[in-house]
């Protein structure tokens, strides 16, 4: 073992992965105020039924007397009423605190299912290759080219003229198709990542070493390649989720999504248009959260990217001369 | 290491080892492919516990040879026999019980190790693959110590190693199930001179303490002379000469093996003036030329037609075969290099008057 020291190429020990990847990830300011803005958001999106008992509003409790005016039109912002009243006297901030649940709800779980559908098809078409490779990916590529919003209308439409919905139930109107409907429709991104991933890994010497030493195929794929996979999946998953909260925003706007009785911001956005002129609380509250949340987590995407991605330096070391 | 004849105690053969790539000619929907001529009729024997170094350009079809060896890809043709079990055609239970016995070595070594495992991980891979029983921690300890490296090592990833300290993880590894064979492909060439000697000591010091077989494969004959006992020449995916290794590069029979031996830097007393400097590149194997592959490029073609323009018609149009010269060497030249054969001259002759 002396010969290690012989060797004098024993490198300083490196910080560990995950103290290098946090320094990284947090390097970007933006990055940071993000993370704050979604864990406040989280945290009140948990805490919507005790904020709404703190302050003693329910999300559909209608306060006509006191935030309508003579001509039934809702009242502004004020001590009580943060965010003003919308057309059938609710609070608005309760109902914007209570819709960041339905978005990060469609948001994550949409996503997630999004991500099982598209890795495991990615990773066996990447890895298999040959006509299983084809037909995956022109069975993607096919759902890519669809009008998707003009699918997505078709099939609420279809499964929202009843309560029973479609499908002999298994559909019905609301949460479930909304995420139903997102996740079906963007598996195919995260698809194409990880089988062009898996197709470049396919090819490395450390799978063919792994061959060589007599492991079987389905275990090489779980565990030398789709560890591998890591990076691209979670990074792309963190762009993923604001898309789905727009989706879901813009369903529910054209009256597909989620029903009234649910507070959602794309159901608010919906109801503000038609009252704009005369009350723009509705508009901006709600859309200024949307807003916020999409922004956040692209910026989250943006920052894992860099910080995952071995060749971003970090940003405490030197800078190098050109 | 003494030259030892064919016996019984053979371990490897290769016999009319042969390997076609088809390559897709680009045309949308055309039928029609070209074919690579990656391995060429390829006839060996190894012994047990010495060294075939084999030694050839870019493109020459080693690797290729050494992944048909290990069963990575099927063979066109011929067969590969292992410890006298012909293994070219064999699968299931049988193909994995041979991954034991049969291990390779990658060029890359960074390449060659998963970024997301650990060292000790890594090294534990063909353990827990083949479920062997015992402590793995422990007998990982020992492989990682028998390499040079220290128990440290094991927790950490692969970015933050040397490269000479990976491929010591790549041989850890191999060694793992105590194979027989050991395939190493360009064990040294991505490494520092300075740490090749090392790596080549410690494989050497492995093969006499565990009697493994190697097959080395190189571009670099200086590493090749080193640690083999016999060497093979390969041109254009065919052996044009073979035999013990001192033998062959003090005396080579085959110009292009002279050739090679004369471009090695640590031959001594060499000056750039007695280099063999061959004209052309090598030809592409989709197309490789008529009878002597050689032929376009050879020096000694050049003495015999006495024409440097071209080879005489033998050369251009049979090609030659592999066979026994003098003490057990074999050489695929109609006219194998002679003592008083100037081939300095001819080669400069044809790189000064090209066409
Ligand atoms: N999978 C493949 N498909 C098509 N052609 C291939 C394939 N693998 C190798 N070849 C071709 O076969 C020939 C021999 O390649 P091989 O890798 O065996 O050469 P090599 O002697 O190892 O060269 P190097 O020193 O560059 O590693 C080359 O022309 C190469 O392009
Ligand atoms: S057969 Fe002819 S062309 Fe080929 S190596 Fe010998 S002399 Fe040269
Ligand atoms: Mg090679």
């Amino acid at each position: 073992m002396d010969q290690v020291a012989t060797l004098g190429v024993t490198r300083p020990r490196a910080r560990s992965p995950r103290a290098s990847f946090w320094a990284k990830f947090t390097a970007q300011p933006a990055t940071v105020i993000a993370l704050v803005f979604l864990a406040v958001l989280i945290l009140a999106a948990i805490a919507a039924p005790l904020i709404a008992s703190l302050v003693g509003h329910g999300p559909n409790d209608l306060y006509r007397t006191q935030m309508l005016d003579g001509f039934g039109l809702p009242r502004g912002p004020n001590g009580s009423f943060w965010f003003g009243a919308d057309s059938a006297g609710r609070d608005v901030f309760i109902r914007v605190i209570y819709g960041a649940r339905v978005s990060l709800v469609v948001g994550v779980v949409a996503t997630g299912i999004a991500v099982v559908i598209g890795v495991t098809l990615g990773l066996i078409a990447g890895y298999r290759g040959g006509i299983v490779d084809t037909l995956l990916s022109r069975f993607a590529d096919v759902m890519l080219a669809m009008p998707l919003l003009l699918f997505a209308i078709g099939i609420s439409t279809a499964c929202s003229t009843t309560s029973a919905g479609c499908l002999r139930g298994t559909l019905t109107p609301g949460l479930n198709l909304v995420i139903v409907i997102i996740a079906v429709f963007t598996w195919p991104a995260m698809f194409r990542i990880v089988r062009a991933t898996t197709l470049s890994l396919r090819e490395t010497d450390f799978v063919e070493a792994s061959r060589a030493i007599g492991q079987t195929e389905f275990s090489i794929m779980r565990s030398e390649v789709l560890p591998n996979l890591i990076s691209p999946i979670v990074v792309y998953s963190a762009l993923l989720v604001p898309q789905s909260i727009l989706f879901e925003a813009y369903l529910t706007f054209l009256g597909l999504g989620i029903p009234d009785s649910t507070p959602s911001w794309g159901g608010m956005l919906d109801q503000a248009s038609q009252l704009f002129s005369v009350a723009w609380w509705l508009m901006v509250f709600p859309g200024l959260f949307l807003l916020a949340t999409v922004l956040a987590f692209n910026l989250i995407g943006d920052g894992l990217r860099d910080a995952l991605d071995p060749k971003t330096p970090r940003r405490t070391t030197r800078k190098r001369a050109a | 290491m003494s030259q030892t004849p064919p016996t019984t105690d053979e371990i490897l053969r290769l016999d009319h080892l042969t390997k076609h790539f088809p390559v897709g000619r680009g045309l949308l929907f055309s039928r029609q492919r070209d074919i690579v001529h990656a391995v060429e009729d390829v006839t060996l024997g190894v012994t047990k516990g010495t060294t075939l170094g084999i030694v050839g350009e870019s493109g020459s079809g080693k690797t290729t040879t050494a992944r048909m060896i290990t069963r990575l890809i099927e063979p066109t043709s011929g067969t590969i026999a292992f410890d006298g079990l012909d293994i070219s055609n064999i699968d299931g239970a049988r193909l994995r019980a041979l991954r034991r016995r049969i291990q390779i070595v990658f060029q890359d070594p960074s390449g060659s190790l998963n970024p997301r495992r650990t060292a000790g991980q890594i090294v534990a891979q063909p353990l827990r693959v083949h479920d062997i029983p015992g402590d793995h921690s422990q007998r990982v300890a020992e492989l990682m110590a028998r390499v040079g490296l220290s128990p440290e090592h094991i927790t950490r990833y692969p970015h933050e190693f040397s490269g000479g300290q990976r491929q010591r993880i790549g041989i850890a590894r191999a060694l793992a199930l105590d194979p027989e064979l050991i395939i190493l492909d360009e064990p040294v060439s991505a490494l520092d001179v300075s740490v090749q000697a090392h790596i080549l000591n410690l494989l050497d010091d492995l093969q006499r303490e565990r009697h493994l077989t190697y097959v080395v494969i190189s571009h670099d004959l200086g590493v090749i002379r080193h640690i083999s006992d016999q060497i093979a020449v390969m041109y254009l995916g065919r052996i044009v000469e073979m035999g013990a290794a001192s033998g062959l590069v003090d005396h080579p029979m085959h110009p292009y093996s002279a050739a090679l031996v004369s471009a090695t830097p640590s031959h001594p007393g060499r000056r750039q003036s007695q280099r063999i400097v061959l004209g052309g590149e090598i030809p592409s194997p989709i197309t490789p030329p008529s009878g002597c592959a050689f032929h376009p490029r050879c020096p000694k073609a050049r003495l015999i037609s006495g024409d440097h323009h071209a080879a005489p018609e033998t050369c251009r149009l049979h090609t030659p075969p592999l066979t026994p010269a003098s003490d057990g060497r074999m050489v695929a030249c109609w006219y194998p290099v002679e003592a008083d054969d100037n081939l300095i001259d001819a080669a400069h002759a044809m790189t000064a008057n090209p066409g």
